[in-house]
């Protein structure tokens, strides 16, 4: 749990490094070594984060929708393959305060135990890939604190019973290391830690998960993403939920095409959790794309540049 | 000031992390083998929960589950069982959908389950 706070201090602490100047330790280029740019088009792949950052003083307004099952109990052609459903919805404005820091709110609809959140985040890129390989990696810290706004459940054995209100609360950290070959792959590693104050009998409020995404470069314009996360989820817990509420999780994938128009970058994604948010897609999908529970989605980002365009034109 | 404040937020969020687990639910207390539910029971429940707060009202959507009436509870209840049980009774079961209502207890699943069990009796 602490682990969580700690790596969230550390992000923030990073944030006056920087405007001590003291993040010229971390700058990776000089007049010598080129950045590599474009490892992914947007600031996040399927679900998750990449190492994309907005650049300084530039206003991200994003929308991400997650329709029905496509096929299965509650999907087909009565539902039109899902799009009669949502699961979840966010709408989020993220902004650049320098080109390796940016912070955001969101409002989500909430596809797991918890519903109508509020999310405060923040990411911080320390090293940024260079052409010549001086730094052959981009690294970056994400971090995100969740707050759940929807009515406590009267049943005090369900994860939304609260008795005060940091039961509402939930955390993800997590670390993204990026790696752009040559000009159309680029693949990246995502150790995360979610922390969930609250919880259900047997459920586990800690849980470490491993990110693996990539994405194949189809043309100047569009790319194809997948992802994939394995949540490290005890076995003892995975067979109390089998065994006495035939809920069996499974590791969320998640598929998509992601196409660049102009200043607006959209993404189609296709996967099998029912959430948007780190919080609950990674502990809580209980749904399978072999039972035809997987969803289409889309994710709309829309840059604007506030105060001027001086600053990332140099 | 902007410092101060980043300081103060992640203090704290630093407080208010905490590791906390609901109790082991009782199945409901319900003992499906004696308990007596009744059609009456039920159907004020889904008032309660479903009806009065304008869902599955009859004439509007979804027309297919219309729980205006105890009988057209019980005739949805006997042409569509199995999506029924999944969604108000079943372990995965999304009904009431959120919108800020809470979700049913087990208890009130497990007595809808017990009377659908025992035929949808009315005494």
């Amino acid at each position: 749990m602490k682990i969580v706070s700690t790596i969230l201090l550390c992000c923030i602490i990073s944030t006056y490094a920087q405007a001590q100047g003291l993040d010229k330790l971390f700058d990776s280029t000089t007049a010598t070594h080129t950045r590599v740019r474009d490892t992914y088009k947007s600031t996040r792949i399927v679900q998750g984060q990449s190492t994309e950052m907005l650049r300084k003083h530039e206003l991200d307004f994003r929308v991400a929708h997650r329709f029905g099952d496509v096929g299965g109990e509650f999907g087909g052609s009565k539902t039109f393959f899902g799009t009669d459903n949502s699961t979840d919805i966010r709408i989020a404005f993220e902004y650049g305060i320098s080109d390796n820091l940016m912070v955001g709110i969101s409002r989500s609809k909430g596809g797991g135990d918890l519903q109508q959140l509020y999310e405060g985040l923040i990411k911080y890129r320390f090293l940024q890939q260079t052409t010549d390989d001086h730094v052959p990696v981009s690294l970056a810290v994400f971090g995100n604190a969740v707050i759940s706004g929807m009515t406590s459940s009267t049943d005090k054995t369900a994860a939304s019973h609260f008795e005060d209100g940091s039961d509402r609360l939930m955390y993800v950290a997590q670390a993204l290391v990026s790696r752009k070959f040559a000009n159309r792959l680029s693949l990246t590693l995502a150790p995360t830690y979610v922390h969930r104050n609250h919880v259900a009998y047997m459920d586990v409020n800690n849980l470490f998960a491993l990110g693996a995404a990539g994405r194949l470069k189809l043309s100047k314009r569009l790319g194809l993403l997948a992802e994939y996360y394995y949540p490290f989820r005890s076995q003892e817990s995975k067979d109390y939920f089998k065994a006495t509420k035939g809920i069996t999780f499974y590791n969320p994938l998640g598929l998509g095409l992601e196409i660049e128009t102009g200043g607006h970058v959209f993404s189609i994604t296709f996967t099998n959790s029912t959430s948007i948010l780190e919080n609950q897609f990674i502990p809580e999908t209980t749904t399978s794309w072999l039972q035809g529970q997987f969803r289409w989605g889309f994710n709309i980002s829309r840059r604007f540049t506030l105060f001027g365009k001086k600053d990332w034109k140099k | 000031m902007t410092r101060i404040s980043f300081f103060l937020l992640a203090m704290l969020l630093f407080a208010a992390c905490k590791n906390d687990q609901a109790p082991a639910p009782v199945s409901g207390g319900v003992n499906c083998d004696v308990a007596k539910i009744t059609t009456a029971y039920v159907f004020a429940t889904i008032q309660a929960n479903c009806s009065s707060r304008g869902c599955h009202p009859g004439g509007n959507s979804p027309t297919v589950a219309d729980f205006s009436t105890a009988e057209k509870l019980k005739a949805y209840i006997n042409t569509h069982r199995s999506v029924f049980d999944l969604r108000v009774t079943g372990p995965q079961a999304d009904m009431p959908q959120s919108m800020g209502y809470p979700a049913l207890s087990q208890g009130t699943k497990d007595s809808i389950a017990c009377w659908i069990a025992h035929g949808l009796p009315d005494q």
